[in-house]
């Protein structure tokens, strides 16, 4: 898995906030270890999204010739053989992906 | 029984009790593991404030008590994230990883103990010795070897290597932990474990060599 260059910026920003922001929960004065640890856990919950939402997923492409592939994370909704007079002039197929 | 054989044996089960923890969570897999340090972690952090708290005014300024943070925050990160460089949950990584730090740690005791003439750093860590931080190394280095034979390849690193980073930056975190506690007048960080002190008098190897391995793991 490897990040998208577009989300550099963004992610060293967000991390740089998110790491002040935990270093600043130990200063809260008498907070409960079970609410600490929530907080703590919320930050790098955040954090993890963020990084999440800038990935570039490995996608193996593992079809046969003569299957029809949805585009992104689609899916291949319709498959029909309907006629189109106009450019091809005949039968053609139909793909719809959503 | 005198009151230093209890000790020895509080510590020794405390000591076993701890690696059935971290060997269980390890196992047990990522939902187990991560929130197993994540505990661990803000147990650490309080201990963290607590010494710092401590310290000398001119020590106790607060960037630096955010970097020490953001360091400790780091160790764990990476211990986390040491287990999914892969796109996939690898237990022998953070497995072998603790081996490896414990057969430093061990060797560099029993080694250092034995053999131990030279001061490695008198003025912050008294029992700390050069023969003893060789015998760690050397150590740690025969079980990187032994992990590289028979598990290969971690990653895209190689364990003897790791085993490397381990045995150099290890005892650079043991250091930098009793520099805190020194400043900070402490001898312990923390009670939470009995016979070994505080969360971070056991994690402290990890706090530079886990980031740096991790870097190395992904990008080597």
């Amino acid at each position: 898995m490897t990040i998208h260059r577009a989300g550099h910026k963004v992610i060293l920003v967000f991390m740089l906030v998110l790491a002040l922001l935990q270093a600043l929960i130990s200063w809260i004065p008498s907070l409960h270890i079970a609410i600490e640890i929530f907080l703590r856990a919320a930050l790098v919950g955040l954090g993890v999204l963020v990084l999440w939402f800038f990935r570039i997923p490995k996608r193996p492409y593992t079809g046969q010739p003569g299957e029809v592939t949805a585009v992104s994370d689609g899916k291949v909704v319709l498959v029909e053989e309907v006629d189109e007079p106009e450019v091809i002039g005949g039968k053609a197929s139909r793909f719809v992906s959503s | 029984m005198s009151s230093g054989s209890t000790e020895l044996r509080v510590r020794a089960l405390t000591g076993v009790g701890i690696v059935a923890l971290i060997l269980g969570a390890i196992l047990l897999g990522p939902w187990a593991y991560w929130p197993f340090l994540l505990i661990v972690w803000c147990i650490g952090a309080r201990e963290l404030s607590s010494a710092w708290r401590l310290m000398p005014p001119f020590h106790r300024a607060v960037p630096i008590g955010c970097a020490a943070q953001c360091l400790l925050m780091l160790a764990f990160g990476a211990l986390a994230a040491m287990s999914w460089t892969q796109g996939a949950y690898d237990f022998w990584a953070p497995l072998g990883w603790f081996a490896l730090m414990w057969s430093n740690d061990t060797g560099a005791y029993l080694v250092g103990r034995s053999f131990g003439r030279h001061p490695l750093a008198p003025s912050v860590s008294p029992k700390k010795t050069w023969e003893g931080w060789g015998g760690g190394a050397v150590v740690a280095l025969l079980v990187g070897g032994l992990l590289q034979h028979k598990l290969g390849s971690p990653g895209s690193g190689h364990w003897v290597v790791l085993a490397a980073l381990v045995s150099v930056f290890g005892p650079l975190g043991d250091l930098l932990e009793s520099l805190l506690k020194r400043k900070a007048g402490i001898k312990d960080s923390g009670q939470i474990l009995p016979g070994h002190g505080g969360i971070l008098d056991r994690f402290d190897s990890h706090i530079i060599a886990a980031p740096i391995a991790l870097l190395y793991l992904i990008f080597a």
